[in-house]
């Protein structure tokens, strides 16, 4: 199944090449997988929608870098599963790593959440990666090293710095300044003393 | 506990951003109390309302602290104020009046950070503005952090003598503050995230920053007039930048499909 780059390219017309002393270059970016079902006989419709192509054109202007990190958020409108055989489905990828001049490039896989689309698990999208032969030769050349970036896990809740408050807050902000109703402990220490636990 | 106090203090300050684990040190050694203190408020927190910072005081706890102990403004090197959208409240004033009397007392702050102003710049109390906009006057002063305040007067950034890293994000220039001529900042590192056409074009055509050696961009790359504008900041810089993050987002983007029919672009 081929991989057809349906609209013309939207290039950035931004140019890298002044930038003599550029040896780091990170670039983020949100790329979207479309579905549609097919109906009638016809086959189901898959699409690719991402700006490596403009990427690519941004990088050949990029002469001295050292070092290049793609830091991509992957998104999907349906099914949890990507279209395409990945060799076609990555091909612009291969040709991006290809030709940029940077001699290492990390790919950093996100899934984070955008308006309308459901986020890829970052080992969907390592997996399908992996499954193009392409990649997993520059792989082993040691060109690209895939970083797959799990999400955070929630912070937990802050809770005050001990049961007994170890500062006793004013009973208005009007009196902050009168000492004589506050209660401080000697050290002051908020935790308090050290083996009160 | 034989080991040296500076090395103890140099294995302590990895643990500031980590509250727990100063808490169980704190509580493992008599000798901890001293050293961790200057860790701990190393980077404050402060809300306009009754929220628990990450070192678990509130905001009018913290100002308690403070006022009785004014050595604690002395270890404060980053400040950071979140306001929420309770402004309007005179309780949401009363703190932000106060706050600006810690402000005040800081003296070897770092950084500083003012986010999330809902109703803008010009909705802050006035002595808080006021203490806001001297703070920038510190020598000490390495970095702002100016995230979703509209009508941040940028000018004022000319006091920041010292100033190396510079972040705004989500920023909209106030009508009646939109600066009026260029300004050289040493500023070696910037981050422009978020901010609109408009707010980007007063930004660029504001800022120059010959050794800008790290910058963070995220922007419309498909407007013309700003990849122009952005062109020039770089070609400001060119012989200093070594490090540049873009952020394309969902722009610039080409559509490949397994079949020529479009579903939807």
């Amino acid at each position: 199944m081929g991989c057809i780059r349906v609209n013309p390219a939207r290039a950035t017309f931004l140019s890298l090449s002044p930038l003599v002393c550029l040896e780091k270059l990170t670039i983020s970016a949100d790329l979207e997988f479309h579905f549609q079902s097919g109906y009638r006989g016809l086959p189901d419709v898959y699409g690719f929608s991402s700006s490596i192509y403009a990427i690519s054109q941004l990088l050949r202007t990029a002469l001295s870098l050292q070092h290049l990190t793609l830091d991509f958020r992957f998104h999907i409108n349906d099914r949890l599963q990507l279209p395409y055989d990945p060799e076609a489905l990555w091909s612009p990828l291969v040709t991006l790593v290809s030709q940029t001049s940077s001699p290492c490039i990390d790919l950093r896989v996100k899934a984070t959440k955008l308006p309308g689309f459901t986020a890829i698990s970052p080992e969907i999208v390592t997996s399908s990666l992996a499954s193009c032969p392409a990649l997993t030769q520059m792989v082993r050349r040691g060109v690209l090293v895939i970083i797959p970036v799990m999400p955070d896990l929630p912070v937990p809740e802050v809770k005050e710095a001990s049961d007994k408050p170890i500062v006793t807050p004013p009973t208005s902000l009007g009196n902050i300044n009168d000492r004589k109703q506050r209660k401080w402990l000697a050290n002051l220490w908020p935790f308090g003393k050290p083996g009160e636990g | 506990m034989s080991l040296p106090d500076d090395v103890l203090d140099h294995i302590l300050s990895f643990l500031q951003s980590d509250f727990r684990a100063l808490k169980a040190c704190s509580q493992s050694h008599p000798k901890f109390i001293r050293l961790i203190e200057r860790h701990l408020y190393a980077t404050v927190t402060l809300y306009d309302n009754n929220t628990i910072s990450q070192n678990g005081l509130r905001t009018c706890q913290f100002i308690g602290l403070l006022s009785d102990n004014p050595h604690i403004a002395n270890y404060i090197r980053s400040l950071e104020f979140e306001v929420t959208h309770d402004l309007i409240k005179s309780e949401s004033v009363q703190y932000l009046e106060d706050i600006a009397s810690v402000l005040r007392m800081c003296s070897l702050l770092n950084k500083i950070t003012l986010k999330q102003i809902a109703l803008g710049w010009a909705a802050l109390p006035e002595a808080f503005r006021l203490a806001f906009l001297d703070c920038l006057h510190l020598s000490s002063l390495k970095a702002v952090c100016i995230i979703h305040v509209s009508g941040f007067p940028l000018r004022a950034l000319r006091d920041a003598k010292n100033l190396k890293r510079l972040t705004l994000r989500g920023w909209t220039p106030g009508h009646d503050i939109i600066p009026d001529h260029s300004t050289y900042l040493s500023i070696e590192d910037l981050s422009i995230q978020d901010c609109g056409p408009s707010a980007l074009e007063d930004i660029i055509i504001w800022l120059q920053a010959r050794s800008l050696r790290s910058l963070e961009f995220s922007g419309p790359f498909e407007a013309i007039h700003i990849i122009g504008l952005l062109e020039s900041l770089l070609s400001s810089c060119s012989n200093a930048l070594v490090n540049l993050n873009l952020d394309f987002g969902t722009g610039c983007k080409s559509f490949y499909t397994n079949q020529l029919r479009v579903i939807y672009n």
